[in-house]
């Protein structure tokens, strides 16, 4: 059998078509914030991503906020950018991580601090999502540090990256990915899908490059029931493609919440038939209490038990 | 070449001390003047302006301007000796190496700085310069196509783009280019794509400003 | 330049006989310019040509580029063409834009061309706007006697599909055609244009072409002394006029020859050790008036070439530029309000008031004329404002009378920077004013200036 560093990894491996979501942690330092939303996702989801100063705005440290959710039985993936710390900062955290436990970690470039309300603030961007990756997959498979330092204990860690399909000119960012596979991403989470008939076309192009078999990729939903965040998302979030007729669509919908289900389970049934795609990862913005019952209704419930690795 | 942008007026007068009474304000000829902010025009227009100013509010002030070749070379800074006996207060329109400078020669007098030193740029279009070089130390354009990851990508990323490169244009605002775009389009059209994939490791930065303050010594002229 | 050739006239492009002793040169060849009126160095890069040759006077002469409206069909403009048997001529102009004027005259030889050559053929003529130049009217009866239809389209629809078949649909009629389709190409200025533009330090005018649209311009001639422009270097009109546009220009090199005189008795000189060659005279200079000087290493003013706005020097960094005159130096008293007034504008309609109505509407002002208002700079209004308890008002030029083309956008940045940085040291900005106005417009200026006077100067 084979030595799995996590439940993620062990589940994706053994070819179950997998659920992911997110969590945001709190603008605050209540370590029931956390444990209030852990507790409606258990038992819906295999994995949840805890972003980490996303957009720039400052909340709980991921790592502190998902040993709390860790605590409560969930499958943690922590997320580490390159925007607030340098690889002695960044290498520090991810031993850290491992020793608590959290064996999943999703490595970023990290969104510029213009996004948040620290615009003054000094960036660092020592390593970028490639560095890191590499970086982490020396000390998990060698051993050793950045610097060349062998460790006594290396780290267990399951890496993942990020990838736009929708992020153009193409070529330019399949570029990117390729990079990160070469140097050890394991796994990857998509941005948000609307459009999936460019979605299909970006799979087309990695099927061809053959990176579907050399790392696991997650296709990124967005379960949402406002117009207005549609409207939002496509107008003002680069790299989001958000076509027309889904507006549409929802815009008429006399029952939004209801709407917004049913395009989630849509989208859901169309990714899980592309070869390639290995699970799904959920991303509510602003409503993640309909996790559950977009699982439900996707027919992903109830979700495989795993023993402890 | 260094390029800079003149005060607003407003926050030099602020700056100057409440009972001033005289002002020699310096001008530089060189780099501040190709990026049209701090020659002889801005310093003499920056007097007239202190003057119509201080008149209106009823207080004497002597200003008197003198514009110098270069504000980083003692030489230039000893055609100043004059003007500098006669004055306490010093404005200088000089980058930031030379208000450094100044001060240094001449310790005993107040040296404000009339300009904000922002980068190292190019003339990309009569009126308009864009940064291009970070003084980083390690030159690497040989690896990059010719296009600088460092002073040109807004994260300074060795291994770009990020996520939020979009259409060529940068995630931090609508007017900025992003940098791995060019660095990707110059590579493509010098058939260089293929070293682009190989991956490149973190900088080293303690060449740059991240290893201590630097200082240079050329050792034709300083011998071990 | 000892033993290099020089002659009187230099074609850019295509040459047409003269009695000058003038030489070809092909737009791909030409690598420089240096020098001005009677003394200009251009640098060829071909066997044909000498490297080096000087000439006195220069006409750019340049095609047309020509871009097919539609896909397949013929170009109107072409000659040589088949018409298909059994099946109706088409002539297209006006698509899907207004064409050049001159194209009426061509669609209506060519109609009359093919009705001479096939009577029994159906000729359909679809078109926007008939011009009337010349004698086309003569040409659209005898068109229309010989059965040529006629069709206006910009009103109804006109669709062109991609097998050339013509549907036009209105009120009262609805008509389906496929014939030998001959439609009016658009046409762009010569595609060498951005080349040019360096080469002899031309700012690039409206649609591409090297001429601003100026009405203080003569129809030929560029912002730099001696350089022509005719045809696709020029614009559209050109092609209705070229005649006329060729012999005034070839007028003007013949009178060129004679001599050329500078034009103000000032002079304007570079100190070279102030000069830190930032470029920035070279750029603005509408007139390609100023050069690197080799020997000094500095920039230096072409005083024939020069055109007297003194825009170099009001926006020199370093104050290197010199004049050897004061223009404010007219202000000789501090109790009347200050006038500035363009020599172009301003002054010509002051003149004209006077005369319609005897009065001279800048009585009780302190005028200084300048050139161009290009002239006023910043350091000097702001001392003014200081001297002086009065008001300043400049007044320039319209932009399509500004014969030093940007020099009224450069006076409205100095004004607009003395109000902002006034205003940032809580000093009153509203003593400084500027407007702009045509020579032309007397009456406009005479009722101003009495109301102003009465507003203002009590």
């Amino acid at each position: 059998m084979a030595d799995y560093i996590s439940k993620l990894q062990r589940l994706l491996e053994e070819d179950e078509f997998v659920v992911c979501s997110e969590m945001g942690p709190p603008v605050g330092a209540d370590p029931d914030f956390i444990r209030k939303k852990a507790d409606y996702l258990k038992g819906y989801v295999d994995a949840v991503n805890i972003t980490d100063n996303q957009t720039a705005i400052v909340r709980m440290s991921s790592i502190a906020a998902a040993k709390i959710a860790a605590d409560e039985g969930l499958e943690m993936i922590i997320q580490a950018t390159g925007r607030d710390r340098n690889r002695i900062g960044i290498q520090s955290d991810l031993l850290g991580a491992s020793a608590l436990g959290l064996r999943n970690v999703l490595c970023l470039t990290g969104d510029h601090q213009c996004f948040g309300m620290d615009e003054g603030a000094k960036n660092v961007f020592d390593l970028d999502s490639v560095s890191m990756l590499k970086a982490a997959r020396s000390m998990v498979d060698e051993g050793i540090l950045l610097n060349g330092k062998e460790m006594d204990f290396p780290p267990k860690l399951f890496l993942g990256g990020a990838a736009n399909p929708f992020a153009d000119p193409f070529e330019l960012h399949l570029m990117k990915i390729e990079k990160k596979v070469e140097v050890g991403m394991e796994f990857i989470q998509t941005q948000a899908i609307y459009n999936l008939e460019k979605f299909d076309r970006w799979m087309e192009e990695i099927r061809r490059r053959g990176i579907h078999e050399r790392c696991h990729i997650m296709a990124g939903i967005l379960p949402t029931k406002s117009v207005k965040a549609l409207r939002m998302m496509k107008k003002h979030v680069a790299g989001m493609d958000v076509p027309d007729d889904i507006i549409e669509r929802m815009d008429k919908a006399e029952d939004k919440k209801e709407e917004g289900v049913r395009m989630a389970v849509d989208i859901i049934e169309h990714v899980r038939k592309i070869e390639g795609v290995r699970g799904i990862h959920l991303m509510p913005v602003a409503w993640e209490e309909i996790t559950p019952r977009v699982v439900e209704e996707a027919g992903l419930y109830p979700r495989p038990e795993v023993s402890e690795i | 070449m260094i390029v800079g942008k003149l005060k607003e007026v407003n926050e030099i007068k602020d700056s100057l001390p409440a009972d001033l009474e005289s002002l020699l304000i310096v001008g530089c000829g060189s780099c501040v003047s190709v990026s049209l902010a701090g020659g002889e025009r801005e310093a003499e227009s920056l007097k007239n302006l202190l003057d119509f100013y201080y008149q209106t509010n009823n207080q004497e002030v002597a200003i008197e301007t003198e514009t110098i070749k270069r504000q980083c070379d003692d030489e230039f800074l000893d055609e100043l000796e004059l003007a500098m006996a006669r004055n306490q207060i010093v404005l200088s329109l000089a980058c930031g190496v030379g208000v450094q400078h100044l001060a240094i020669k001449y310790p005993d007098k107040i040296v404000l700085p009339g300009l904000d030193t922002t980068f190292y740029g190019r003339t990309s279009a009569i009126g308009e310069w864009e940064e291009m070089c970070h003084g980083c130390g390690k030159c690497i354009l040989d690896q990059f196509a010719g296009v600088c990851p460092v002073a040109r990508c807004s994260k300074s990323l060795l291994n770009g783009p990020c996520g939020g490169s979009q259409d060529g244009i940068c995630e931090v605002d609508d007017s900025i280019e992003c940098g791995w775009q060019k660095i990707y389009d110059r590579a493509e059209k010098l058939g260089q794509l293929e070293s682009l994939l190989d991956f490149e490791s973190p900088k080293d930065w303690s060449t740059h400003k991240d290893g201590g303050v630097r200082s240079h010594k050329d050792p034709e002229f300083f011998q071990e | 330049m000892a033993g290099i050739p020089e002659y009187e006239l230099a074609w850019i492009g295509d040459k047409v006989e003269t009695n000058f002793n003038d030489i070809q040169i092909s737009a791909e060849d030409l690598v420089a310019c240096q020098g001005e009126i009677g003394d200009f160095i251009l640098t060829c890069n071909d066997q044909s040509n000498p490297d080096k040759i000087k000439v006195d006077n220069i006409i750019i002469n340049l095609p047309y580029q020509e871009e097919a409206v539609i896909d397949g069909g013929v170009s109107l403009l072409d000659h040589n063409y088949n018409l298909e048997a059994d099946r109706p001529a088409i002539i297209l102009q006006d698509y899907p834009d207004l064409s050049a004027a001159f194209i009426s005259r061509e669609g209506l030889k060519r109609s009359l061309e093919i009705k001479n050559d096939y009577p029994d053929k159906e000729v359909y003529y679809f078109y926007q706007g008939m011009r009337f130049l010349e004698d086309n009217d003569r040409l659209y009866e005898e068109a229309r006697k010989a059965g040529v239809v006629f069709l206006k389209f910009d009103i109804g629809q006109l669709t062109v599909s991609e097998d050339l078949k013509i549907k036009y649909k209105r009120e009262d009629l609805e008509l389906e055609l496929t014939g030998t389709m001959m439609a009016a190409p658009e046409l762009k200025a010569t595609n060498e244009t951005k080349r040019l533009a360096k080469i002899f330090n031309l700012a690039e005018g409206y649609q591409d072409y090297l001429q601003l649209d100026n009405i203080y311009l003569q129809p030929t001639l560029s912002g730099r002394r001696g350089v022509y422009l005719l045809r696709g270097s020029r614009g559209p009109t050109a092609l209705t006029y070229f005649k006329e546009e060729l012999d005034f220009t070839l007028k003007e090199v013949a009178r060129n020859l004679t001599g050329v005189e500078e034009i103000d008795s000032y002079e304007r000189t570079v100190d070279d050790q102030k000069c830190i060659l930032c470029y920035t005279c070279y750029r603005v200079c509408p007139h390609g008036a100023i050069q690197r000087d080799a020997e000094l290493n500095s920039m230096k003013v072409m005083n024939l070439a020069c055109q007297g706005c003194n825009l170099c020097i009001s926006r020199c960094p370093t104050s290197a530029i010199e004049i050897d005159y004061d223009y404010f130096q007219q202000k000789d008293s501090f109790d009347e309000t200050t006038l500035i007034i363009c020599e172009n504008s301003a002054e010509i309609a002051a003149e004209k008031y006077d005369s319609m109505t005897g009065e001279d509407p800048l009585s009780g002002f302190q005028e200084i004329v300048v050139p161009c208002v290009s002239t006023v700079e910043r350091k000097k209004v702001i001392k003014l404002l200081a001297e002086d308890s009065t008001d300043i008002m400049i007044l320039g030029c319209v932009a399509e009378a500004c014969k030093h083309l940007t020099g009224h956008d450069r006076c409205q940045q100095v004004v607009d920077r003395i109000k902002e940085d006034l205003e940032k040291l809580d000093l009153n900005q509203d003593r400084v004013h500027y407007k702009r106005l045509s020579p032309r417009m007397a009456k406009d200026l005479g009722g101003f200036l009495a109301d102003w006077k009465e507003a203002v100067i009590q």
